[in-house]
């Protein structure tokens, strides 16, 4: 039974997800504040968390933050507004997904099972970029002394998929479908923001990469 | 005459003015000058007269044969004619006098013991009659001045005076042209901004200059409109959105109850099982409005929102119809491109773009069973993208209006189907036009309505 | 928009007015009524003693297209002197006259050097004889000057006598005799009865 961790301060909209998820037979906790939610995931570590940006006190993005500082499990923010700004911001905190209210519940629910059952692709031989030794078999990446770099099973999938695909490009709408597993009207600036997370981590410079490659009008391909 | 521009009308209002002001003083001060010289000829005239009486009653007195020469002498010196009658009979007359200029009238007159003068026109010549009785001497004395040199003065003032006037109205017009320029320039200038206002650059306003009081109160008073009426559509638009915003929270919790409820349907009657579905259906509707009322409430705040970027159009019409097709869970059309369309890049904000085919796909379903294809051509210089489909397609008359806002054409009343928004093309259009192109409908190879979409195409050396 | 008509018409007025150069022809006579100066109204002439000059209508004698004497009148200041008379005689016909066949049988070059009335007689001194005319114009010339003396008011009553250059001379009468003396009666053959 995979937990999860609601955090809402509108108490209808929490009371309904808790009977939604209930009812899909998903253990619930939740909390109507940040700094709950946080207490509350590190005592029940959740393996999935829903979080509103729009919290009092402690702000939705603060505890997304807090949340992925210690774990790399899959965190959706939920927002009232889509402004490009927001969703950077939250996906900059360290979430993997966000949706907007109003959200169509089945929606909501497919994408949190879509990231629960996200598995790096297995087939995928190691392969290096640089000083980074990325390991698909076991989830890892390592550096050259060993110590191992934090991704998000999201930035794993994504760094993996497009390896695998030995420097083909792949367009945004591709990578939402194999590492989001959409099969409908996704959000590109998802991909974008991961993207550019990745190049944060495995890039020597950031601003200037020389692996993870945007294909203008096309996609992105890496390259190794 | 009702003139209908303003500027003709200032025009000849000063025209004719200055033509009439100036006329009139001319005329006026013509005639005052006239009654003046002729009253002081007159005057001159009349002692000259005197005069004359006094010597012919002296010489009547003292040598009456000396009479003639007098008379000569007189009309030498004054060149007017005097004629001297007695007993009704003319006793002597300069050489030259004209017995027919002294009229029956004159002489009863000085018969009557009456200094008379009377002014008359002979063959087109003036002449001044003055008649002077000198009953001391028993005698009427008559002389005759010509007027032909004071005519000959006036008539040099009458042309002189007509060319002032001429001169004046002249002036006034030109006058009148530089008053009109610069009184209309100020509406000219309102007009044009008018315009712009209403074409949408709400930022336009009036300059302030150092101008008449009047323009200057004028344009004080249209930026404080234009302002007030640009706050009031902000205040509007702000409006829809914050509706839209406060109303998301309560629709969550519906849609995720509905939800809720649907998981447990068994649990329920035939009654509460019908009634949860109608429950749904409504509930997607009113999500589905809630969104687009906040997407054409951002439309309508500006296009500043817009994340515009160079994409190859066939590759994002190809997803965008595949994403739209399954977001609504309806059949996929296929895309065509026509011959001779290769690498086509267009400029547009991706998500609006698919969210724009996917409102017309969804728009096809909902009223013609479908779109039959998604074909992409050249036109005129642009790229054009057309969603046909085989239902009855758009009447005539509605195919400007099926674009408008909550627009209810013939086949959304004839279908018993699921309503849309009602802002689904009305979407499709502010997009399509912020990206610079425009849409329209017509027929469709099938028969039925054709949707298309034209773009302008970017270089590929832009991309 | 009837204002405008208003004021073209008023211009169109004006422009006419003006159209004019003097007041319009044939006015009536208009009396002057200011003062009067040298006292020109006065029954009388001023500076002088009661001067004043009347006239009065005397006859003279012309001859007509049958070649008659005939009487016509002329003005004359009065009391009417024998001078002035056939001053007025010697002018000849009035056009008018003229026009209806009226002549003078004086010479054009007639000169009347001094013609007084005393004791009732009246005495024309002339400057050339009249004897260079034909018998019969001589007869009616100075049957001219004779009647027109010897017309009532000039005072000639008992006769005229005829001088040429101050030398009395015996006037032709139409009988043919001649006479120092003449007068009317002589001449009344040669009147148109």
């Amino acid at each position: 039974m995979p937990r999860i961790l609601i955090v809402e301060d509108d108490d209808h909209i929490r009371t309904a997800l808790r009977l939604m998820f209930e009812g899909q037979g998903f253990d619930v906790d939740d909390a109507s504040t940040g700094e709950a939610g946080v207490a509350l995931f590190d005592r029940m570590a959740s393996d999935v968390a829903i979080i509103d940006i729009m919290l009092p006190g402690m702000t939705g993005f603060a505890a997304c933050q807090a949340l992925r500082n210690s774990s790399d499990v899959p965190i959706v923010i939920v927002s009232a507004r889509d402004e490009t700004a927001d969703v950077v911001l939250g996906l900059e905190s360290g979430a993997d997904d966000y949706v907007t209210k109003p959200f169509v519940p089945e929606e909501l629910l497919a994408r949190v099972k879509a990231h629960l059952r996200r598995r790096p692709e297995k087939s995928t031989n190691a392969f290096t970029l640089g000083d980074l030794h990325v390991v698909p078999d076991e989830g890892v990446v390592r550096h050259g002394n060993g110590a191992e770099l934090h991704l998000t099973s999201t930035e794993f999938r994504l760094l993996t998929d497009l390896a695998s695909t030995n420097g083909k490009v792949l367009s945004r709408e591709d990578l939402l479908e194999r590492v989001w597993g959409y099969d409908y009207f996704g959000d590109s600036r998802l991909v974008d923001v991961h993207i550019r997370r990745l190049r944060t981590k495995i890039e020597p410079d950031p601003a200037n990469p020389t692996y993870l490659i945007t294909v203008r009008g096309a996609g992105y391909k890496l390259v190794h | 005459m009702h003139l209908r521009s303003l500027r003709l009308r200032l025009l000849v209002t000063f025209g004719l003015g200055a033509l009439i002001l100036s006329s009139m003083f001319a005329s006026v001060t013509y005639l005052g000058v006239r009654h003046v010289l002729i009253k002081n000829q007159q005057q001159t005239d009349l002692r000259q007269s005197y005069l004359n009486a006094a010597l012919i009653r002296s010489t009547l007195y003292t040598s009456p044969p000396d009479l003639d020469s007098l008379l000569n002498s007189i009309q030498h010196a004054t060149s007017s004619n005097v004629l001297v009658q007695t007993h009704h009979q003319w006793l002597s007359e300069s050489p030259g006098a004209t017995t027919g200029d002294v009229s029956t009238a004159i002489i009863t007159s000085v018969d009557n013991g009456k200094i008379t003068e009377q002014t008359m026109n002979v063959d087109h010549r003036i002449i001044f009659v003055v008649g002077v009785p000198i009953p001391a001497v028993e005698t009427q004395v008559f002389e005759i001045f010509q007027l032909a040199n004071l005519e000959n003065n006036l008539r040099v003032l009458l042309q002189l005076m007509g060319v002032g006037a001429l001169l004046t109205s002249l002036i006034g017009i030109s006058g009148g042209l530089w008053v009109t320029r610069r009184a209309v320039r100020p509406l000219v200038e309102v007009s044009q901004a008018a315009a712009l206002i209403a074409q949408g650059k709400l930022s336009t306003r009036l300059v302030v200059t150092r101008a008449d009081e009047e323009v200057q109160q004028l344009t004080e008073s249209f930026n404080a409109m234009v302002s007030q009426l640009v706050e009031r559509l902000e205040r509007d638009a702000r409006f829809a959105s914050d509706v839209s915003h406060e109303l998301r929270s309560p629709l969550t919790t519906l849609a995720t109850t509905a939800s809720v409820l649907e998981q447990h349907r068994d649990e329920l009657s035939p009654a509460g099982q019908e009634s949860l579905d109608l429950l749904q259906a409504d509930l997607s509707i009113f999500q589905a409005l809630v969104e687009d009322l906040l997407e054409m409430a951002r439309s309508d705040a500006g296009a500043s929102q817009l994340v515009m970027e160079t994409v190859p159009a066939l590759e994002l019409v190809r997803q965008s119809v595949r994403s739209g097709a399954r977001r609504h869970g309806i059949q996929e059309p296929s895309v065509e491109v026509a011959e001779g369309v290769e690498q086509p890049w267009v400029r547009v904000d991706r998500r609006r773009f698919e969210r724009v085919i996917t409102n017309l796909i969804d728009n096809a379903h909902r009223y013609a069973d479908g779109a039959v294809a998604v074909r992409i051509t050249h036109q005129d210089g642009l790229l054009a993208i057309n969603i046909d489909d085989a239902g009855e397609g758009v009447a005539l008359e509605e195919r400007e209006q099926v674009f408008n806002r909550f627009f209810r054409g013939r086949a959304a009343n004839d279908r018993g189907i699921a309503r849309g928004t009602g802002l689904g093309l009305a979407l499709v259009r502010d997009h399509v036009q912020a990206f610079g192109g425009t849409i329209s409908v017509t027929e469709s190879p099938e028969g039925g309505a054709r949707f298309q979409i034209l773009l302008p195409l970017i270089a590929a050396a832009h991309a | 928009m009837k204002r405008l008509n208003a004021l073209l018409l008023l211009m169109l007025g004006a422009v006419l007015l003006a159209g004019c150069t003097l007041v319009p022809t044939a006015n009536s006579p208009t009396i002057v009524t200011k003062k009067i100066p040298f006292g020109l109204l006065g029954q009388t002439i001023p500076g002088t003693n009661n001067g004043r000059v009347r006239f009065v209508t005397q006859a003279v004698y012309i001859v007509d297209a049958t070649g008659h004497l005939a009487a016509t009148s002329r003005i004359v200041p009065s009391p009417p002197t024998l001078l002035s008379v056939l001053r007025e005689l010697i002018l000849g016909p009035t056009s008018i006259e003229t026009f209806a066949g009226y002549t003078s049988d004086l010479p054009k070059n007639f000169v009347i050097v001094d013609a007084v009335v005393k004791d009732k007689i009246g005495y024309i001194d002339i400057a050339t004889p009249l004897s260079s005319l034909s018998r019969s114009r001589q007869v009616l010339a100075v049957g001219q000057l004779v009647l027109t003396a010897q017309a009532p008011g000039v005072g000639a009553t008992t006769g005229v006598q005829i001088s040429v250059a101050g030398v009395l001379q015996e006037t032709l009468l139409p009988d043919g005799r001649t006479s120092e003396l003449v007068t009317a009666n002589d001449f009344s053959s040669l009147l148109n009865h």
